[in-house]
């Protein structure tokens, strides 16, 4: 259901500007998203200013500075720092993105941060994404064989393999999954860009023998047909990868295997 | 579950009220909104039609507001709805048959051409309509 606005307890309210350090012709203005759940306040924006000159350039860094410099409570993922992890995605100047991939100067100023959309929040800007993960989890996202094991590996030729770029790349860090208005209004039971994207992968891998059960599957009118190619997925993914044409494809195999 | 309700008070993050909405998404969301008018629209041609069934006298009073000032702001723009609607349906035959087309570019571009078309397209309408009045 479409649901514009948020519940009570989820109404962001003003919050806290923390004091400046460093020298003010060089900071830049963060506006960061803070939730705990120890105190029994709403959402608040907080404001902190990130010294520039002992800060690296990515936003990861600016939310690093503030933990280090400023406030020590301030939560997030972080792993990698290299954009293979999929930890650090959150909403960065209104899309999603990974926060160790995008430039502090990449975005509008005052730098804007809230959590992965219309996800429950843990805390600050750490998100519940087990939902997305049990999702993943029924799409089965393995190599399904019926012919006897082969000696060594399951062959596939170059051209096969090839059908797979753009897929495989994937590292499930549900920028597009959250970015989705499908899925925000029905999460529940529409896939989402990130899981179809998965589910795809397998169905377009020449060494998987069950395409036909993977298809079953997904016919579905909430699981993939709530699909209605609005494209944030593909706009907002931090790897440069297109779910909505993943989706579009499975709907022709859809059509296809009818005729 | 011994967490359940802690996990039931966590607040949902912001979504619609703080996303930057692509373009594509601009588009969807128009073709949403079209699709709604269209309910308008029609349930005013309903009226009109009925009107003409029913007596001259209810025809004249509808008609006279459907041809004033307000009335023709409300025609164009149930003009404009029906063909971006169109356009815009035309257009997901597109993406739903060549799917290079949602490549980011393309699809960008193809939002922008849907919305002149329809612009064209709505404005040929009525200027062939006022050369026949």
């Amino acid at each position: 259901m479409v649901q514009m606005h948020l519940p009570k307890n989820s109404q962001v309210k003003p919050g806290k500007t923390w004091g400046q350090l460093g020298h003010a012709g060089n900071l830049t203005e963060f506006h960061v998203y803070r939730w705990s759940p120890d105190n029994g306040k709403n959402p608040q924006i907080d404001t902190y200013f990130v010294d520039r000159g002992t800060c690296g350039p990515m936003i990861l860094d600016g939310l690093l500075y503030i933990k280090k410099h400023i406030d020590p409570t301030l939560t997030f993922r972080r792993s990698c720092r290299e954009g293979i992890c999929g930890s650090c995605a959150m909403n960065i100047d209104g899309s999603n993105t990974l926060a160790c991939t995008k430039g502090i100067d990449e975005v509008r100023h005052p730098v804007t941060i809230y959590p992965l959309p219309a996800m429950p929040v843990v805390k600050d800007l750490v998100p519940d994404l087990n939902h997305f993960y049990a999702q993943h989890r029924t799409i089965e996202p393995w190599l399904q064989t019926l012919s006897s094991e082969p000696e060594k590996e399951w062959l596939q030729s170059y051209e096969d393999r090839q059908k797979l770029d753009g897929l495989y790349e994937c590292i499930l860090c549900a920028c597009c999954q959250t970015s989705c208005p499908s899925y925000w209004w029905n999460g529940d039971r529409y896939l989402g860009p990130a899981v179809l994207l998965q589910a795809y992968r397998w169905i377009a891998d020449s060494r998987d023998e069950i395409k036909g059960e993977r298809l079953d599957n997904l016919e579905d009118p909430f699981r993939l047909y709530r699909c209605h190619t609005i494209m944030n997925c593909a706009q907002t993914c931090p790897k440069g990868l297109n779910p909505a044409r993943a989706i579009a494809q499975v709907k022709q195999m859809m059509v296809e295997r009818h005729l | 579950m011994k967490n359940s309700t802690a996990i039931s008070k966590r607040p949902l993050a912001p979504h619609v009220s703080i996303y930057r909405w692509p373009i594509t998404m601009m588009g969807s969301i128009a073709h949403r909104i079209s699709g709604g008018a269209l309910y308008c629209g029609t349930l005013f041609l309903a009226i009109w039609l009925v009107s003409i069934a029913y007596s001259q006298e209810i025809f004249c009073v509808v008609n006279a507001f459907y041809s004033s000032v307000f009335g023709r702001i409300i025609l164009f723009t149930y003009t404009f709805a029906l063909v971006y609607h169109l356009v815009s349906g035309v257009r997901y035959l597109f993406w739903d048959i060549r799917t290079t087309l949602l490549e980011i570019h393309y699809a960008t571009k193809m939002i922008r051409v849907t919305v002149f078309i329809s612009i064209i397209l709505t404005l040929f309408i009525w200027v062939v309509a006022y050369m026949l009045l």
